[in-house]
């Protein structure tokens, strides 16, 4: 094969490289946009925690018993304060549309959010305490030009435990 | 092979291995931005739980991310009682060098709100 033909064979690979890389580079992306989900996905669970059933926390009788120390959370105000900071510190509008601010790229297609509250004493709840479980599903353009669109989910468990192990990174 | 074959593929080898260290390099930003913001949330937590920040605190913050040679770094907190909003806004410049020494600055920000769980 002549110099030339080697040439254009090599710019092709090129081209080829390249788009492998936008796609890796795009990936690494979509990871460190989960890792912010999850930092601004937790704010948001602890704005929760303020929302508390001070009813029902009255009608405990003994506090030396240490499941009565659990926070009771007035579940329709937590889940709606936790949406809010969500679309508060994931800078979306009303509509789950991202803003101008947002870190995420797709401004066109909404953010889902979904919240579900646990108290710690109700039947079904998976965790050993209070819990305020948040997942999201993000939009997300890969590729050159934005060729594939898809959806990213992620979900995060704000508690005691989370509460320790995000206070306590290195 | 001749001289000018030899000189076109010289510049074509040089040109492959920039491209190649070139996205490499554009690697390094990510993970000093995970790094960035991990430090940031222990902080966050800590405005959370206490409602507010020490000075002592806020120095350490500001130490901690100048060891991971950020620049221009600036620490904004809104402090709150109970029930009150609290929010850590951390703005800095991740340094980092390309091919050939060209130094990069990429601009990055912490922003994060919720409400305070713990009196002021």
């Amino acid at each position: 094969m002549t110099t030339h033909t080697w040439l254009i064979l090599l710019f092709f690979f090129l081209i080829a490289v390249v788009i492998v890389w936008v796609f890796i580079l795009d990936y690494q992306a979509l990871v460190i946009v989960r890792e912010r989900l999850e930092t601004n996905m937790l704010a948001a669970g602890w704005a929760g925690f303020s929302s508390l059933s001070l009813e029902e926390i009255a009608t405990r009788k003994d506090i030396n018993i240490l499941d009565m120390r659990n926070i009771i959370l007035d579940k329709i105000v937590s889940e709606q304060t936790t949406r809010d900071y969500v679309i508060k510190n994931l800078k979306l509008f009303s509509d789950g549309r991202a803003s101008a601010n947002s870190y995420i790229a797709d401004k066109a297609r909404p953010v889902d959010i979904d919240v579900v509250i646990y108290n710690y004493n109700d039947v079904g709840n998976p965790y050993p305490y209070t819990s305020i479980v948040i997942t999201v599903r993000v939009p997300f353009i890969m590729g050159p030009g934005g060729i594939l669109k898809i959806y990213g989910e992620k979900t995060v468990v704000a508690n005691y435990d989370t509460f320790l192990i995000q206070s306590q990174k290195e | 092979m001749n001289a000018h074959n030899l000189v076109l593929w010289a510049i074509v080898g040089i040109a492959i291995i920039a491209i190649l260290v070139s996205l490499f390099l554009y690697q390094i930003p990510g993970n000093i931005k995970t790094k960035f913001d991990n430090v940031c949330d222990k902080y966050y937590t800590l405005l959370v739980s206490k409602g507010s920040l020490t000075a002592a605190e806020i120095n350490s913050l500001n130490t901690e991310l100048s060891n991971m040679n950020l620049k221009n770094i600036t620490v904004s907190v809104t402090e709150g009682g109970w029930g009150e909003e609290v929010q850590l806004v951390v703005n800095a410049n991740i340094e980092f060098m390309q091919v050939f020494g060209m130094a990069e600055s990429i601009p990055t920000k912490y922003d994060n709100a919720s409400i305070s769980l713990g009196k002021r």
